[in-house]
């Protein structure tokens, strides 16, 4: 998945040539066209009012992470654990 | 299962596969360690995208789990499949066995970090783009690997037939990589693996340290993972041969 790009600072050449656009650098954001030579740019920047709040499925993703790689770990050393108990 | 391996699993495997302490295995210890440290790090060290929130940081979950299951577990079973028609040694059999499930456990952390965030970010828990679909492919086709292997009793029959099909399962993997490029899909292009990736980096330092942080740790895992189911085929196998040998 792409890290989002925010455009903080409008583009000096499009400034000269009257097309900069009228909302404020801080607020104008945009998914990110191919980045132009010397354009500012980072890749992350508080928008105003923030982020969309997908707290909650960040913390679902994890946990059926941990589920998944604990949950085989579980099986593969109670598969060994009964593999060696028949065999002792 | 009632027959012998016709190779011949050695007994002495027994004990070369069983560690000094039962149950405990270093470096998996140490590779769960590592994953702890990357997912603390990317929980509470890295800042969230300015875009899609949170959500984003299950990247440092699904492209681990997708370069470990899908570029190095799916060519990894292919070429001890491969290895083992050409050779005939029982250990590369229980070797691709291991990379199989293994690659299947991360492929399927894929496949269900991958709906998760789609569903936040998209709009939508599935989309049946040319991506996610051929990954769906291939997870059902190391899916069908482990069934056939578990239909056939004949060791040497179930090597040799499993060695074919898990041989080809590496072919889906480049068309995966590259179902972005050649087709219109939803999924975003590489942003990690990819040609300009020194020159052009895609992230920025905080994110790609985190990344390159948990991208270690779970290639860590998946050969600890690896090394621990070998270990338990090869002490199932030889308690087969001790039984019916």
């Amino acid at each position: 998945m792409h890290a989002t790009r925010v455009v903080i600072q409008p583009d000096p050449s499009a400034a000269q040539a009257g097309t900069s656009p009228a909302t404020p650098p801080m607020t104008q954001t945009a998914p990110s066209p191919a980045p132009l030579p010397g354009q500012g740019e980072v890749a992350f920047v508080p928008k105003a009012g923030g982020p969309p709040d997908t707290s909650n499925y960040m913390i679902a993703g994890y946990i059926v992470t941990f589920v998944v790689y604990l949950g085989y770990i579980a099986l593969v050393l109670r598969r060994m654990a009964r593999v060696r108990r028949t065999s002792a | 299962m009632t027959s012998v391996s016709p190779v011949g699993t050695r007994p002495e495997r027994v004990a070369a596969a069983s560690p000094a302490s039962p149950g405990f295995d270093w470096l998996l210890a140490v590779a769960l360690v590592a994953c702890a440290a990357a997912v603390a790090r990317a929980l509470f060290f890295t800042p969230a995208d300015a875009m899609l929130g949170d959500v984003q940081k299950l990247f440092y979950l699904h492209v681990p789990a997708a370069i470990a299951g899908l570029y190095i577990g799916c060519p990894l079973l292919a070429i001890l499949s491969i290895g083992y028609l050409w050779v005939k040694d029982e250990r590369l059999d229980r070797l691709a066995e291991a990379s199989a499930e293994v690659a299947l456990v991360f492929m399927t952390v894929v496949l269900t970090t991958g709906p998760i965030w789609g569903r936040s970010s998209w709009g939508t828990w599935w989309v049946w783009d040319a991506r996610l679909t051929s990954t769906l492919f291939l997870w059902f086709l190391v899916v069908s690997y482990l069934v056939l292997r578990g239909a056939i009793e004949q060791p040497e029959a179930r090597a040799r037939l499993s060695a074919v099909m898990g041989s080809l399962a590496a072919l889906l993997v480049p068309f995966i990589h590259l179902t972005v490029y050649l087709f219109r899909s939803q999924h975003p292009s590489p942003i990690v693996i990819k040609p300009e990736a020194l020159t052009q980096p895609s992230l920025p330092p905080e994110m790609a340290s985190t990344f390159g942080l948990s991208a270690a740790a779970f290639v860590l895992l998946f050969f600890a993972l690896l090394r621990l189911r070998f270990r338990y085929a090869t002490v199932r196998d030889a308690r087969i041969a001790l039984e019916f040998g």
